[in-house]
């Protein structure tokens, strides 16, 4: 098991973020992985808050339209 | 009224399709004028040596036809759908999958079977060694029916759309992948020297499947864009 | 009775409450376990004798892999049982399914020509898996593409359930034929089978992983499903007094 933070060989400080060589790869697919996930999961909550602000203004025009259709003479 | 029998009727529906065909001739004509440009365009945009040409001749033609066989598909149902027979056909009693393989064989005819014929012509203009030739003319009579089988789904999934075109190879190309591997493949092994029945086995079996199966998702899809 | 299940999945409201009751839940344990899969993946796991560090990619791109072709599975089932027994919900979820199997597989893709860079050392290679993951894709994106060019909704559902059942039947044949051409056209490239199995240490990141992300997976479709149902029951009382409550269930 290796700690987030160790020592080399030579007794230098290697942080694990570094991943060996390979810390581009490693992060970069991390990284791209978790902005699609969050982009994934708020985007149906975006729209169901849209949907709802939506469905509550096409009721109101319709009740005002019954209340204009009512009023006339 | 009597209902005529489905001999009769499929054999009337035949002779009325390849009539139409003949009249709107314009259509397969485009289909295989874009075969040919297609084919022009790869000398002259990527090398007109015959190294390059010899090695990628087959591939190329395969791939046009792919896509000049697609063009041609795109409105295969259209007409039939606009005034009405489609509908007849769905009431009519008869067993839609075989009107959709009557349609499939006409269509076959006017874009295949010419896309063949014209197939010598160009894979000798882009140096397939002549010897290779009539594999490859076989290895396209045993795939461009499968491309009309499978692309007469998407044109009947998309018949009541309007703009359909792109949408019909969104969903056709994919699912062809498989019939332009082995294609191709049949005539890379020859070219390698070696044996290519493997290949063309396996086409025949995508023709076998293809003709069993296709026709009745077309048939539902037609259904579909009837009853709606 | 056993048929109550079957027939209150016809009613878009029970649905609807069921899903508001499980979505938080199957979410939160979702990216829970996910953060704890990675960080154990990323920072406890031992490094790959052959690969080092860059093994560590396996543990998004096996999940997101798996579920990127399971969720066509399931949407096929979805498009049999909608074209069957005419199920609404069925087609809702097909339509809540896609756009995350899409996802799911650009991930897949997307890790996997990462991690090929420094494993084969280019970023994109045609290696069968990678081209019939491609494949895969483009199969989302025709079903999504389809099913926004449709507006009519009886139509759709029945279109989008026919191109999928299509598309299923042939994703074995197009696996098949691009690993065959593959071992055609590359025959010596870095394998993953010929490897020792791998140690606890190892795996057990991984199945959280993959637990996590069905989690959150099946969490999403829920919430999305539930923007379906109000979209199309827009109409209804319940939906109006819903709309009321500012979208509360309850």
């Amino acid at each position: 098991m290796k700690g987030a933070v160790s020592l080399d060989e030579r007794g230098g400080i290697v942080s694990a973020f570094d991943m060996g060589t390979h810390g581009l790869y490693v992060w970069l697919s991390y990284g791209v992985s978790a902005l699609v996930l969050f982009f994934l999961v708020l985007e149906p909550f975006k729209v169901r808050k849209k949907m709802i602000k939506d469905i509550h203004a096409k009721r109101i025009r319709m009740e005002q339209r019954q209340e204009n259709l009512n009023n006339a003479p | 009224m009597s209902v005529p029998s489905l001999r009769i009727s499929l054999r009337s529906i035949f002779s009325a399709e390849v009539q139409l065909a003949f009249r709107s001739k314009r259509q397969f004509f485009n289909a295989l004028m874009f075969f040919v440009l297609v084919l022009v365009l790869f000398p002259l945009g990527v090398d007109p040596g015959k190294a390059f040409l010899a090695k990628s001749a087959a591939g190329l033609v395969w791939v046009a036809c792919l896509l000049a066989s697609m063009l041609a598909i795109e409105s295969m149902y259209r007409q039939d759908y606009d005034d009405g027979t489609l509908e007849q056909w769905v009431v009519s009693g008869q067993p839609l999958f075989l009107i959709v393989l009557v349609k499939n064989l006409v269509q076959w005819l006017g874009t295949g079977l010419p896309l063949i014929i014209l197939t010598p012509l160009l894979a000798t203009m882009l140096h397939l060694p002549s010897e290779h030739i009539p594999l490859l003319m076989l290895s396209l009579l045993l795939g461009t029916p499968v491309i009309t089988l499978i692309g007469s789904i998407g044109a009947a999934l998309t018949v009541s759309i309007r703009s359909g075109g792109v949408l019909l190879f969104l969903l056709v190309l994919p699912l062809t992948i498989p019939v332009l591997i082995f294609g191709t493949a049949a005539l890379n092994a020859a070219a390698d020297g070696l044996p290519s029945n493997g290949m063309l086995t396996v086409l025949l079996l995508f023709f076998v499947l293809a003709i069993s199966l296709c026709p009745f998702a077309t048939s539902a899809a037609l259904k579909m864009s009837v009853e709606q | 009775m056993k048929w109550t299940f079957f027939h209150k999945l016809g009613s878009p409201k029970w649905f609807y409450d069921l899903a508001e009751r499980w979505q938080f839940i199957l979410l939160g344990l979702g990216l829970l376990l996910l953060c704890v899969g990675s960080v154990w993946g990323l920072f406890f796991a031992p490094p790959d004798y052959q690969q080092g560090d860059s093994f560590r990619i396996i543990y998004i791109h096996v999940p997101t892999a798996i579920l990127a072709q399971s969720c066509y599975m399931m949407m096929a089932a979805a498009g049999l049982v909608g074209l069957v027994w005419k199920m609404k919900i069925s087609d809702m979820f097909i339509a809540a399914a896609a756009p995350l199997g899409a996802g799911f597989t650009f991930l897949a893709l997307f890790t996997g020509a990462v991690w090929g860079k420094p494993t084969w050392g280019t970023w994109w290679v045609w290696d069968a898996r990678l081209t019939s993951m491609l494949l895969l894709l483009f199969l989302y994106f025709g079903v999504i593409a389809l099913r926004s060019s449709v507006t009519q909704v009886e139509m759709r559902a029945k279109a989008s359930a026919i191109l999928v059942l299509v598309g299923v039947v042939n994703i074995p044949i197009i696996k098949y034929s691009v690993e065959w051409w593959n071992t055609l056209h590359q025959p010596a490239t870095f394998t993953l089978t010929e490897k020792p199995a791998m140690p606890v240490e190892m795996w057990l990141p991984l199945l959280i992983m993959v637990i996590g992300i069905y989690c959150l997976f099946t969490g999403l479709v829920f919430v999305r499903v539930q923007n379906e149902i109000l979209q199309r029951e827009q109409k209804t009382k319940w939906v109006q007094a819903l709309v009321e409550r500012g979208g509360k269930s309850r």
